[in-house]
């Protein structure tokens, strides 16, 4: 009988498993008395968060310290403002209606909230503030992915696509290069605010002028113009369009003293093609207005090599970091991209994730609580505490308790012996999760694209979560082994059945041999029900850390360099 | 063969929504505003400061639905909103305010004798303590669960997965699972 995964039970209590997932697990409950009693324990605890949310928050938190406003004023105020909203804007929302919220709602929501303050800006100064337009570019520009990307620059006598972000070296227009140099503006990524902002801030002296450029047929074209002239640089004018939606750099143009002209268009498609190549000879459209890079077709084949060793150098920094244990930092491979997300991550971790993926290209780390606002100070930490336990007030003991009490010397004894336990079992769940996740990402079809070093890498994470698990799995019997034989407990000869050829399916072996060891830790420690007479746990313990350590052990031989 | 609707007649059907809505979203208020202002003091918002945001979480719905937003669930909505919003108003404040609760005979209230609300009072105390114990983001899916919004609801409002949500959430059941046992 295969019991549901971890968390499934929740997910089905909590109806969001499909239809066919959750017909399964009905079928299996109703055969199977352990997950029942399981889904049981869990509606209790239910029931105590919504006991908890009545009797406590309801009621002991502070009331409100005014009586509730009445609403209607702040209605008339809206409708009002609303009413003296252009005619233009409101026959744009009746032809293009918003879309309901999606997932990225949050994302949007950003990006509205700085469009919002711009045009706020727009309205209240005549003349644009180039440098906080740019400024707000540049953060945006900053919290997105940003994956390799074309331009098509063209001059007066030559057109030529080029590829930003590639690492390309070689200089493919060295004439429009020394231009770009001599007026000291950023060559390795000169259609982008930074790239303007850096140049228009050495400025001694310029003129600044900002136009916004809207199209009522579809407001997902509007745009803002920037145009920076000055007579202090070899670029004596500089025009940069962004996309008032996203704030995507769409357009330059580039006017320089000895009167050469240089202009940028950003293409989208074939994201694959050579760093640098001659007019005419690539294809591609300039970017569509309106269309944000998030919208971009994903490549055909999802697991291209690139990204695959790219997500794994980033599996790696984020290891080196700790944070591939613990609450999860996901990690998600879009448009040829690495995008690196969290939430409520405390800032000190964020920045240790900054500091060790911000280098990389073609990575961005998106920390968001939607409008992009750290999580608070003093947040507790997503540590592994177990909280001590205490008098149950009355209750019956669990059966194991008083004698493991007696054994160890009292209750304070037991209190500690649980707390260590209780934080080795979380500690080998964790190292087993995070190698399980390794095996999900790179399954073994995956595995064969990587280069060897890249093998090699990804083989010493693994070696490296399961040789911890060992340590910890170690310790954890031997500080259990004498007690449960103490207790009645008889180590039966192993029986582990380890058929597995590869190691990402004995990772999910040792993975269910872990939940084992934690679920007749909770019982032997009386946090648990037990599903089989009682008097089996000590044993059935026994047989799980022996499986346990069978199971270690096979997948360290299968990941070894010997087995391979 | 179907006309366009005359001014006056737009102008009455127009007035005839916006009674709709102040109706819809007036009810909400009345029914949600003590959640909403709930969920905003166990972000750390003081009490004003929660009171007033959670007001102007309706407000922002009001304009949201008169600009014509189409929202599958106004309730999930509004603690969206208002959790975006009491972040930023908590990074403003200058201290967080902790969540803590003032024990009193009414959090003992209920229904037994007094020695079974002891021990009620006592579990809630630990579950209490359990509660803080979680990590921020587990904390955060398991009040917005309370709320009954959907794991995708919630995922929305902190900007992670439905499936990072409910993964949160199990590890927030497990530890409070314990609670009975201690």
């Amino acid at each position: 009988m295969r019991h549901p995964e971890e968390g499934q039970l929740l997910r089905y209590l909590d109806g969001e498993l499909p239809g066919r997932k959750a017909r399964q697990v009905r079928k299996h409950l109703e055969a199977c008395w352990h997950c029942r009693a399981e889904l049981e324990e869990l509606q209790t605890t239910a029931g105590d968060c919504v006991r908890y949310r009545k009797n406590i928050l309801g009621t002991c938190l502070p009331p409100p310290p005014d009586p509730w406003q009445d609403l209607s004023r702040g209605f008339d105020r809206i409708d009002a403002s609303l009413e003296g909203e252009s005619l233009a804007a409101r026959l744009a929302r009746a032809i293009f209606p918003p879309r309901p919220a999606v997932r990225w709602a949050a994302s949007a929501a950003i990006a509205i909230a700085v469009v919002c303050t711009l045009v706020y800006q727009l309205r209240e100064t005549p003349s644009v503030q180039a440098a906080a337009l740019l400024k707000k570019a540049v953060a945006v520009a900053d919290s997105r992915p940003r994956p390799t990307r074309r331009i098509r620059i063209s001059t007066a006598s030559q057109q030529l696509t080029r590829v930003i972000g590639a690492g390309q070296t070689a200089s493919e227009a060295p004439a429009i290069e020394r231009l770009f140099r001599s007026a000291n503006y950023n060559w390795d990524d000169p259609l982008s605010a930074r790239a303007f902002e850096t140049w228009r801030d050495q400025l001694p002296a310029k003129r600044d002028e900002v136009a916004a450029i809207e199209d009522p047929q579809s407001p997902g074209r509007n745009s803002y113009r920037i145009q920076t002239t000055t007579d202090a640089s070899e670029l004596v004018s500089a025009t940069l369009t962004l996309r008032m939606t996203d704030f995507e750099p769409m357009e330059g143009r580039f006017e320089f003293r000895n009167r050469d002209w240089v202009e940028m268009t950003e293409l989208t498609d074939q994201p694959n093609e050579p760093a640098s190549t001659v007019a005419g000879a690539t294809g591609g459209m300039p970017r569509q207005p309106g269309m944000p890079p998030d919208r971009v077709e994903p490549p055909a084949e999802p697991m291209n090599p690139a990204g695959v060793a790219e997500e794994l150098q980033v599996v790696a920094a984020l290891h080196q970091v700790g944070a591939d244990l613990g609450d999860p930092v996901e990690i998600a491979r879009e448009s040829g991209q690495i995008l690196v997300s969290g939430t409520g991550i405390p800032p000190q971790h964020q920045k240790q994730i900054h500091e060790a993926l911000d280098s990389m290209a073609g990575v961005v780390v998106r920390f968001t609580e939607p409008d992009g606002v750290p999580s608070g100070p003093g947040a507790p930490s997503a540590g592994l505490e177990t909280p001590a336990l205490r008098d149950s007030a009355g209750s019956a003991p669990p059966p194991f308790q008083s004698r493991l009490e007696e054994r160890l010397g009292g209750r304070p004894q037991f209190e500690r012996f649980s707390s260590q336990l209780l934080d080795g079992s979380e500690a080998v769940m964790s190292r087993a999760h995070a190698l399980r996740r390794l095996a999900q990402e790179f399954p073994p079809d995956v595995e064969r694209q990587l280069s060897a070093e890249g093998r090699r890498t990804l083989l010493d994470l693994c070696r490296e979560h399961v040789a911890a698990l060992a340590r910890q799995s170690g310790e954890m019997d031997a500080a259990l082994r004498r007690v449960l034989i103490s207790l009645g407990g008889t180590a039966a000869p192993g029986e582990a059945h380890l058929e597995s050829a590869a190691w990402q399916p004995a990772s999910e072996e040792l993975l269910s041999a872990a939940r084992r060891v934690e679920t007749l830790l909770a019982v032997l420690l009386g946090m648990a029900a037990a599903d089989n007479p009682a008097d089996h746990t000590p044993s059935q313990l026994l047989a799980a850390l022996a499986q346990l350590k069978a199971s270690q052990e096979h997948c360290q031989r299968l990941l070894s360099y010997d087995g391979r | 063969m179907p006309f366009l609707p005359r001014g006056a007649e737009l102008a009455a059907m127009t007035e005839r929504n916006t009674a709709t809505l102040r109706d819809e979203v007036g009810t909400l208020y009345e029914e949600a505003r003590d959640d909403v202002y709930r969920y905003l003091l166990t972000l750390g918002l003081h009490p004003p400061r929660a009171q007033e945001a959670a007001q102007e979480v309706f407000l922002r719905l009001y304009t949201a639905l008169r600009k014509g937003d189409k929202l599958e669930n106004p309730r999930a909505w509004v603690f969206r909103v208002a959790h975006n919003l009491g972040l930023k108003i908590r990074t403003r404040q200058n201290s967080e305010e902790p969540l803590a609760p003032e024990w009193g005979e009414q959090n003992a209230g209920q229904t037994g004798n007094p020695e079974s609300k002891l021990l009620e009072r006592e579990r809630m105390t630990r579950f209490h303590s359990a509660v803080e114990g979680l990590s921020e983001q587990q904390r955060r899916c398991l009040f917005l669960r309370m709320e009954g919004l959907r794991y995708p609801e919630i995922g929305s409002a902190l900007g992670i997965s439905a499936s990072t949500v409910g993964e949160f959430l199990r590890r927030a059941m497990e530890r409070l699972k314990k609670v009975r046992y201690e």
